[in-house]
């Protein structure tokens, strides 16, 4: 949509000429005025040019970075710079679709990952910091917002705050993606055993608990959690109470058609943990919303009286999966904590009117999630835009010099309106 | 403001832009402005700026007529002549908003795939001979394509030669260009989608490789061996 949108714009440029002057002196006045987040970077920049020296007419601005690597330590000093991720760590931590496709594509293209810090993910970090999870009911960080601006780059930011605190992380990438396939063929699912109505996914529950295992696997190994309950998944599948939480979450991964009744046991367990005191759990949902819907891809019979429809799509709350992880907003544990996004990406009409968590979530969804923090993401403010502009010239990806200038760079700070992710889109033909 | 952007578009396109033309379809609406009466405009801004500052040329465009601005043209840095050309060719059906955007796209996967051998380069040599910038290596491709000579069908006695003509420079710009898009369209499999294929084919041509580079040097080999019938021309 924005593609079209940037193509048809692009050939009045020429229009707004003027426009584009007025914001760019704006800019530069605004920049004069000393910014902390800039002067800080001056104190703070480490030596960029780690591949080498390019080639000498190549484009190249010096980035912002911060040799602060642990999220632990990031403060109101770091705002609007960038700091690495080693390669090891993002691919132990996240899931191939815990960013989005552009940012991972981005991320192989320079052979690093980096994040910029910003607020919303440093706020909620903060809190985390401050609050005494022990003896209360897990508090719900929502980060909300239009889209591009950075939601599930925020989360990202979180989660490796959480994995340095040794949380155990329930994480899943993508909530829609179980209902959703955007693959050509959809994921199977199967009538669960206990419960007809309810349907379990196959591979995509055993998917999830390869991640859960990669994910905390130094953590499991730390902590050797014991079950609590005994679970009885066939006749020859029993496990009595006392036997180990990592053979449970095996025997899923091994044979995928129980994968979705471990990972309910999985999360009742946790939960158990929780509330016990044996270890700290974040529950981490990106687009939380979807699992209130009435949307999914899946079809079942179903004869409707007034329209004499001979199917309906399952809803929801009618999988094994996402029952599971609803069933983790409840609020009858503690020591744990609850993050989400609220994004209307995962809408199946895409209504795009507004993006409001009330209006998102809808009656239910409020219901299930009240009472909750909303987090605010708004687009790069000009210090940031300037920050991430620096960061993408450094990696050679503007390839043009006209648009390094600061004339150039008003006028993309213009047509992407500082979104992000629009200026990852208007950047990538330069 | 990209919405304030489209509203403008939507209403330029209502209100009258350009003299009342002569068919009932402005199919050659731009075609009314003849070139001995109108002249072409300057999309540069250096260029105009010059001008401006030149009073004895000034003076002269003063009381001239000059055709209106294209409106896929603009002075700033996304703009580039030739890569204008390169989405005219690509476009079907007039429709230029899908042929920009593919152009786009392939000129992003040329510049992510370079980058890519960029940053995972060990040596600064290595790096050194790594083009990154996508218009470059379109332009570079386009020249290691171009043929200068082609050959024409001449009927003398009842027999059809093809005889090896000389040929502009224009138009082996055209059939280098052209030759690239059909080379893009020509994907091995459904899979390979047009900007992928025409980014691997502008990167192998840069290099003096592949098939167009191949088509180029088969043709000048075919006007060597009908030398004979040179004079036919």
């Amino acid at each position: 949509m924005f593609r079209k949108l940037f193509s048809l714009s692009r050939v009045h440029h020429g229009k707004c000429l003027r426009l584009v002057q007025n914001i760019s002196s704006n800019v530069t006045s605004s920049r004069t005025g000393s910014p902390a987040a800039v002067e800080a970077s001056q104190t703070l920049t480490v030596t960029p040019r780690n591949v080498g020296a390019p080639p000498v007419d190549m484009p190249y601005m010096e980035p912002y970075l911060t040799a602060e690597d642990d999220p632990r330590n990031h403060t109101e000093e770091h705002l609007g710079l960038w700091y690495n991720i080693s390669r090891e760590e993002f691919k132990r931590i996240f899931h191939p679709f815990s960013l989005n496709i552009e940012y991972n594509q981005l991320c192989e293209t320079f052979n690093e990952t980096s994040f910029m810090i910003r607020r919303p993910a440093l706020s909620v970090m903060k809190y985390l910091k401050q609050l005494n999870l022990s003896s209360m009911t897990p508090p719900r960080f929502m980060f909300y917002g239009a889209q591009g601006t950075g939601k599930t780059c925020s989360i990202a930011h979180v989660v490796h705050f959480l994995s340095r605190e040794n949380f155990v992380i329930l994480q899943v990438p993508w909530v829609d993606r179980w209902l959703k396939q955007f693959l050509k063929k959809p994921a199977e699912i199967l009538p669960s055993a206990k419960n007809p109505q309810v349907w379990d996914h196959t591979t995509d529950a055993s998917d999830w608990l390869k991640f859960f295992s990669t994910q905390n696997n130094e953590m499991l190994k730390k902590l050797q959690l014991k079950s609590f309950d005994q679970y009885q998944f066939s006749t020859r599948e029993n496990f009595p109470a006392g036997s180990d939480i990592t053979k449970i979450v095996e025997l899923g991964i091994s044979r995928p058609r129980l994968a979705a009744q471990v990972v309910v046991a999985i999360t009742l367990e946790m939960k158990k943990h929780a509330s016990q005191g044996n270890c700290k759990v974040a529950v981490v949902l990106d687009g939380i919303n979807s699992a209130f819907t009435e949307e999914s891809i899946y079809k079942i019979d179903h004869v409707d009286f007034y329209t004499k429809e001979t199917w309906k799509y399952i809803p929801a709350q009618s999988f094994t999966l996402v029952q599971a992880f609803t069933n983790m907003l409840e609020k009858d544990w503690t020591n744990g904590v609850i993050i989400g996004s609220i994004d209307y990406c995962c809408r199946k009409d895409k209504d795009k009117s507004t993006y409001n968590p009330r209006y998102i979530l809808g009656q239910e969804g409020w219901e299930a999630l009240d009472p909750f923090v909303p987090v605010p993401v708004p687009e790069y403010s000009p210090e940031e835009f300037e920050s991430a502009f620096a960061y993408l010239a450094s990696k050679h990806w503007i390839q043009k010099h006209e648009a390094l200038t600061p004339d150039g760079r008003a006028l993309i700070a213009a047509l992407s309106e500082r979104n992000p992710d629009y200026l990852l889109r208007i950047c990538a033909p330069l | 403001m990209l919405k304030n952007f489209l509203l403008s578009q939507q209403i330029s396109s209502i209100g009258s832009r350009f003299p009342a033309a002569p068919a009932q379809f402005a199919v050659r609406s731009y075609a009314i402005y003849s070139p001995d009466k109108y002249l072409e405009p300057i999309y540069e801004k250096e260029q105009l700026e010059e001008i401006f500052q030149n009073k004895e040329i000034k003076e002269r465009l003063q009381f001239s007529q000059i055709k209106p601005a294209e409106q896929s043209r603009s002075w700033s840095f996304f703009d580039h002549p030739r890569v204008n050309r390169l989405c005219n060719y690509v476009m079907k059906e007039g429709n230029k908003v899908l042929a920009r955007n593919l152009v786009e796209e392939t000129f992003t996967r040329i510049k992510r795939k370079q980058l890519r051998a960029y940053h995972t380069a060990e040596t600064d040599e290595e790096r050194r001979n790594i083009v990154c910038d996508p218009l470059t290596i379109y332009l570079g491709a386009v020249e290691n394509c171009r043929p200068f000579l082609d050959l024409l069908p001449i009927k003398r006695g009842g027999i059809t030669y093809q005889v090896p003509v000389p040929m502009s420079e224009k138009h082996s710009y055209f059939i280098a260009t052209r030759w690239l898009v059909h080379a893009g369209r020509d994907r091995p499999t459904r899979r390979v989608h047009f900007p992928e294929n025409l980014a691997n084919e502008l990167i192998d041509a840069f290099y003096g490789r592949g098939r167009v580079v191949q088509q180029k040097n088969d043709l000048h080999k075919q006007c060597e061996a009908n030398r004979a019938y040179a004079h036919y021309r």
